[in-house]
């Protein structure tokens, strides 16, 4: 027996004569946020319809009787908050999402981005050479095996890795990401190998067959993050082109800089066609960190968590980063003649625009997660 | 000021019933349950359960004890089903005893002042050096015949009368209570109209509710009672709850009424009227239960003693009490007045009402406030009815102890001092005060789970006294939790939690009567299991003991040849001139004093003692209604016409209702006292009938514009216990600040927002605290919670760290000043949550800022306190605290010439029929020559 006291009443909601049931059938009854469709099995009786909605009520420097755990999210400018209506008490819980997460997104989309560039590598006018045949597979890799790091230690038990392999929860992006990586990763060493061992024409092919592994490796988080019916924020429709915009972005970049890195004598390392694609990527990346997002159902939770991403410092700091990327790399191809400075320039641009994506992940996952879920 | 709430969802499943699950009771030997840490692996864990009683609050509500097999501790303390009160359910308090028990702060062993008094150095000592010095001292004043210099002080009693027998054995008139912080008040109003000094509201049958207080939260009996309410809720009763705060029972409530502070009477009154007035007085039970013929003819000798004369009198009486009047006064709604006042007229017999503290303990006449309160209950008809409001008397079991010593023969002026003669408990909170007057000295001091440096106002006068070794020769302070008045003791003796000692209990929570036997579950484990012990103190942690058991070891070596008298009162009931052992002090109540014990045990093949282990409670009457409408045999009495009293040899043992001999109530006429011609007699004949008194905060006194403020200084949290939640890391880590609560109207005017530090300053002194700003309070009025604001001189071992901030008192002549020297916060110890700890701020300690305001007839300490509410200045800290004792020792003065010495005529110094803790003897009543 859970509660002895019956304050809190579980059983069997399928049988007609259970107590439960019967509460159910014949009082007033109200349930969480239905419209997330998660089909909650939590039904309150008498409840304030505050308590169930986030964001309804203001959240003062302290609590009633309490200090405060955390300080309360920020209110954005504009964004008004009930007077009549305070939270006197929460329990507070630490974001489940930090700093892991964030990276994550950023070295994953850079080892997607690097396999996106792999196959074009030939059509985009990149010169022949070490950089443009091992280039993309050791950065895809390096990268990938830090994103791996970075999940399994988010897991903080190794165990639950395994648990993941042996006994996963198909249903779940969790998994399906796992898989999802795993055969990335696969590929990379396939094609790297092939490389190695000189089929540069299997390869290629392996290349063209990652290509559509390395969109969905950068692209399935959108799913997982619509897992988390509870974060508003991360509902948003079109998340999957903008987590695929991000990682070609990465790839551009480094398609404007690996002949720079590796093979910089190359005269037709001159004439990128990828500091276009740079410059175009930055500019639908900076337009997807604006503008205004597209969910099924815009509550007040869902309101007040993009207000305050709005309102970060870090994602307002994002997006001048990411066009100022752009602009560099924009004048960077004006200097024809005098590689130093446009190399400079170039280098500066995706310091930019890594500063910037990783700052826009950051308040992106902070912000996701600022608004209390009940 | 009043809403109106749906109503909540009704049906039978919603009704409070027994507990769904509990361990079944011929398996509590041998438990076996899967541990939950351990999961997901199927660990099973083997228990002992052994039922226990709270010591948290006073309620007493049945806990159970697990106690692990295998290591002997306690892993869990859940609800006892088997106890009447409680029925299972506990409060947050109860079950968090446990951290409690096991705070890793938490001192263990008797300890001995070593420094200066007040310095805070301790060192280690025994239980044998403890009593052998305390022995001696104390024997030294029985023999020199200073018989009021030793002094129990005691906060909570969590016992039924064990004291008291201590104290008459020794001969010493030395009880003295917290009773005066408290609810003396109270029980002074509710005394005049019966000589039962305590409410008891049979709350889940009744019609409608009237509270004065949070009561679904935090009231007196909060648990027992807040099942109840919510019971005569689903069953369709109506509340109205009076409070100048929207608490979380008035957001509950069909009314919330929050009249200005101290004009609660007015209302009551008003509310009188209304039932007066619209014909809703029950006028078969007035006129049977109310003494009127004596009213009538001491008050309107033109007219005729006749019942319609009297409901045409009271009319007169409360004339101005109309609506109009009543709402202007209290700040109310006319319309709220009149309709309150006719559901409580129609309530008609089922008038549960309540007050403890709340207003009667706020306001100068507070006492009034509960006997107006009662006034409802008597106009209703709803005395001691189901779904009315008993007598605490009535729905409480007091079981008496073999052997009763004779009464003392001394009169204490420290407790009761002669200029009041009705305080219905002892001054206790101007002890300071009396002994800075000169009233006396004492020289053995017992603090007893009692904090009166924190709790009593002007705490400052309480150091300034304990530190004085002339005026308290040695103070021993016993306390199963860590407190601030320890550190001015010279013995710091740790007793036991709930589940570390011996006390019987009994509550008036409902209309029946129960008792409650609190035991060490420790020891009773280790007894099951075949290990004999002498003491308690053997098997609870390190060396925590417990007080019957010390009182005995302590009677015994003051008196061990005997040659006192003192020694014949402890020695066993079955082995003569043996010392009595705790076990068999209950033994002999449960086989003796407790109708229905020892055939309901023999019926399960127990003895009582057997049964009162196993069960934790006995259920001695199911329901009881109605007590003073009991008959009474008086072949033999003689009856005086003219009173109507029933005498055998000269004792009143019944009363004449209408040809029949009945037990009536406990006042002189044996009937409800609307007219108390005590009153009439000591000299206070204008506040003879229920009555509305100005209070000393009264808001048309106050002056907005200065900034002056009411403050209701006095509500409690449901997580706390005033300063026994010490030790408790789970109270705390709920409730840890207590902000200043201030209308949001208010604090535009002083641009305060929630947050910024206030300075707050009263006749002695100032705080600095935190403002809420909220529509939940009455406009003009800022109230702050007690409970929170604990602290700790810094770099004094043993003291707890989960709430009490460290500070540093400086002081200089009579000012003091307190400030923190940091904040809460995680800290180092074997327990990991101590590195958890998030709160930093720990409240504020305001009641070092009240002086002393003693009730001139109640002698309560009247709590609300005017104040002016500023922002802070520049330099003030949170935290801090500044006060100047001659300035609270004037506010002492000033008040006491308000009190009112007894008419020397009268011949002694309090009414006989006046219940006094430890009742000496009636010739110690006699008034001797004041000089």
């Amino acid at each position: 027996m859970v509660c002895p006291e019956q304050a809190i009443v579980s059983g069997d909601v399928d049988d007609p004569g259970s107590k439960i049931a019967t509460l159910i059938r014949e009082e007033p009854t109200s349930q969480r946020r239905l419209e997330k469709e998660t089909k909650p099995r939590v039904w309150y009786l008498d409840v304030l319809p505050e308590s169930l909605e986030p964001a309804t009520a203001a959240e003062p420097p302290q609590y009633l009787w309490s200090d405060r755990a955390a300080p309360p999210p920020p209110v954005p400018a504009g964004f008004e908050m009930p007077q009549d209506l305070i939270t006197t008490l929460d329990v507070h819980h630490k974001p489940a999402w930090g700093w892991h997460v964030w990276t994550y997104l950023l070295t994953k989309n850079i080892a997607s981005g690097a396999m996106i560039l792999a196959p074009l590598v030939g059509l985009v006018g990149i010169v022949d050479g070490p950089s443009s045949r091992y280039g993309p597979e050791v950065v895809a890799l390096v990268f990938l095996v830090i994103t791996n790091f970075l999940l399994v230690h988010d897991l903080g038990r190794w165990e639950r890795f395994w648990k993941i392999l042996i006994q996963p929860n198909t249903k779940s992006w969790l998994v399906k990401g796992a898989w999802v990586l795993t055969a990335f990763g696969a590929l990379i060493t396939l094609s790297l190998g092939l490389q190695a061992l000189g089929y540069r024409e299997a390869a290629d092919l392996v290349r063209w067959l990652d290509l559509p592994v390395a969109v969905m490796a950068s692209g399935y988080s959108a799913w997982l993050f619509g897992q988390c019916k509870g974060r508003d924020l991360w509902m948003e429709k079109g998340l999957f082109l903008q987590l695929v915009a991000r990682a070609a972005l990465m790839g551009a970049a480094m398609g404007m800089l690996l002949p720079q890195v590796v093979d910089p004598s190359h005269p037709k390392a001159y004439h990128n066609p990828c500091a276009h694609a740079f410059i175009w990527l930055s500019v639908i990346c900076a337009f997807g960190m604006v503008y205004e997002r597209q969910r099924a159902v815009r509550g007040r939770a869902a309101q007040l968590s993009e207000a305050i991403l709005r309102d970060s410092f870090r994602c307002q700091a994002a997006v001048s980063l990411t066009i100022v990327a752009a602009a560099l790399a924009q004048v960077g191809m004006l200097f024809d003649g005098m590689a130093a400075l446009r190399w400079s320039l170039f280098g500066l641009a995706v310091a930019c625009s890594l500063v910037g994506l990783f700052y826009y992940e950051r308040s992106w996952i902070r912000a996701g997660q600022a608004v209390p879920n009940s | 000021m009043s809403q109106t709430n749906d109503r909540a969802p009704s049906g039978e499943v919603w009704q409070v019933t027994p507990l769904e699950s509990f361990p079944p009771l011929e398996k509590w030997d041998d438990w076996v349950e899967l541990d939950s840490k351990s999961w997901p692996r199927r660990v099973e864990k083997r228990y002992r359960l052994v039922p226990t009683i709270c010591f948290n609050c006073e309620a007493a509500c049945g806990l159970v004890a697990y106690i692990d097999k295998a290591d002997g501790r306690i892993r869990k303390l859940e609800g006892n089903p088997y106890h009447p009160g409680s029925r299972g359910r506990n409060c947050a308090k109860g079950p968090a005893t446990l951290a409690q028990v096991h705070d890793e702060q938490r001192i263990l062993h008797p300890m001995k002042r070593v420094g200066a008094r007040g310095e805070g150095k301790f060192e280690r000592t025994t239980w044998d050096e403890v009593i052998r010095t305390l022995a001696a001292r104390i024997r030294r004043a029985i023999v020199e015949k200073r018989l009021t210099e030793v002094m129990y002080h005691v906060g909570r009693p969590g016992h039924d009368g064990y004291m008291d027998r201590v104290l008459q054995s020794w001969g010493v008139d030395g009880h003295n209570s917290h009773t005066n912080v408290c609810s003396g008040a109270a029980r002074l109003g509710y005394v005049l109209w019966s000589n039962g000094d305590r409410p008891s509201p049979d709350h889940a049958h009744a019609k409608f509710m009237l509270l004065l207080s949070s009561h679904l939260e935090t009231g007196h009996y909060f648990n027992p009672h807040a099942q109840r309410i919510i019971e005569g809720k689903m069953a369709g009763a109506k509340i109205a709850t009076v409070d100048v705060r929207l608490s979380n029972t008035a957001s509950m409530s069909d009314y919330w009424i929050a009249p200005y502070p101290g004009t609660e009477a007015a209302m009551l009154l008003g509310f009188a009227r209304v039932i007066l007035e619209e014909g809703l007085v029950n006028e078969d039970f007035v006129r049977r239960w109310v003494n009127w013929k004596g009213f009538l003819e001491t008050r309107r000798p033109d007219m005729d003693p006749t019942f319609a004369n009297f409901l045409v009198a009271m009319k007169d009486e409360y004339a101005r009490y109309t609506p109009e009047w009543v709402a202007d006064e209290c700040g109310i709604d006319p319309q709220t007045v009149v309709a309150v006042g006719r559901e409580i007229g129609k309530a008609h017999g089922g008038l549960s009402a309540h007050v403890w503290r709340n207003a009667a303990a706020g306001n100068k006449g507070g006492w009034q406030v509960a006997r107006c309160l009662q006034f409802l209950c008597v106009l209703t008809g709803s005395v001691g009815t189901k779904g009315g409001t008993a007598l605490a008397a009535d729905n409480k079991f007091k079981a008496s102890p073999f052997k009763k010593p004779r009464p003392q023969e001394v009169w204490n002026e420290l407790l009761y001092p002669i200029e009041w003669p009705l305080a219905h408990h002892e001054l206790s909170f101007i002890l300071p005060h009396l002994v800075r007057d000169g009233r006396g000295r004492i020289d053995t001091y017992f603090t007893r789970v009692y904090n009166p440096v924190w709790t009593n106002p002007d705490g400052c006068a309480w150091m300034d006294m304990l530190a004085n070794e002339e005026s308290v020769g040695l103070h021993a302070t016993l306390t199963p939790t860590w407190n601030e008045t320890a550190l001015w003791a010279d013995y710091v003796l740790p007793m036991g939690l709930a589940p570390e000692r011996h006390d019987l209990m009994s509550q008036e929570t409902h209309a029946g009567r129960w008792i409650g036997f609190r035991q060490p579950v420790h020891r009773v484990a280790a007894e099951a299991a075949g290990r004999k012990t002498e003491w308690t103190w053997e098997t609870n942690p390190g060396e925590v003991w417990e007080e019957d058991e010390f009182w005995i070891a302590l009677s015994w070596a003051i008196d061990e040849d005997g040659s006192l008298g003192i020694r014949q009162h402890f020695e066993s009931p079955y082995r003569p001139g043996e010392r009595i052992t705790i076990e068999e002090y209950y033994r002999w109540i449960f086989e003796n004093s407790v109708p229905g014990l020892p055939e309901v045990a023999a019926k399960e093949g127990l003895s009582p003692l057997d049964y009162m282990r196993r069960y934790g409670a006995f259920e001695v009457e199911a329901e009881t209604l109605e007590v003073h409408e009991k008959t009474v045999d008086v072949a033999g009495c003689e009856l005086d016409s003219e009173t109507g009293l029933w005498k055998r040899e000269g004792q009143v043992v019944a009363v004449d209702v209408e040809g029949e001999a009945r037990q009536g109530f406990g006042t002189p006429s044996k009937k409800l006292e609307f007219h108390s011609p005590t009153m009439e007699t000591w000299g206070f004949a204008e506040q003879a009938l229920p009555n509305y008194i100005e209070t000393h905060v009264y808001w048309r006194s106050m002056d907005r514009k200065k900034g002056e403020f009411t403050l209701v200084p006095t509500f409690r949290l449901p997580t706390l216990i005033h300063t026994r939640s010490a030790n408790a890391k789970w109270l705390y880590e709920l409730s840890n600040s207590n902000p200043v609560w201030i209308n949001a109207g208010d604090a535009q005017g002083l641009g305060l927002e929630t947050g910024d530090l206030v300075r707050v300053n009263t006749a002695s002194g100032h705080y600095v605290n935190r403002a809420w700003v909220t529509e939940g309070i009455r406009p003009g009025v800022v109230a702050c919670s007690h409970h929170l604001g604990r602290w700790r001189l810094k770099d004094v071992p043993g003291t707890d760290r989960w709430a009490a901030a460290p500070v540093a008192i400086e002081r200089e002549g009579s000012k003091f000043r307190v400030r923190r020297t940091g904040d809460i916060g995680p800290f180092e110890s074997r327990d990991p949550d101590s590195k958890r700890v998030f709160w930093k701020d720990g409240g504020v300690h305001q009641n070092l800022t009240f002086p002393p305001q003693p009730d001139p007839i109640s002698g309560m300490h009247c709590w609300h306190q005017r104040v002016t509410v500023e922002k802070a200045r520049p330099g003030d800290r949170y935290g801090d605290v500044e006060v100047d004792i001659d300035k609270s020792f004037a506010v002492y003065k000033a008040w006491l010439a308000e009190a009112k010495r007894p008419d020397p005529k009268l011949g002694v110094r309090r009414p006989l029929w006046f219940a006094r803790a430890v009742r000496p003897t009636d010739a110690a009543y006699l008034l001797r020559d004041p000089s």
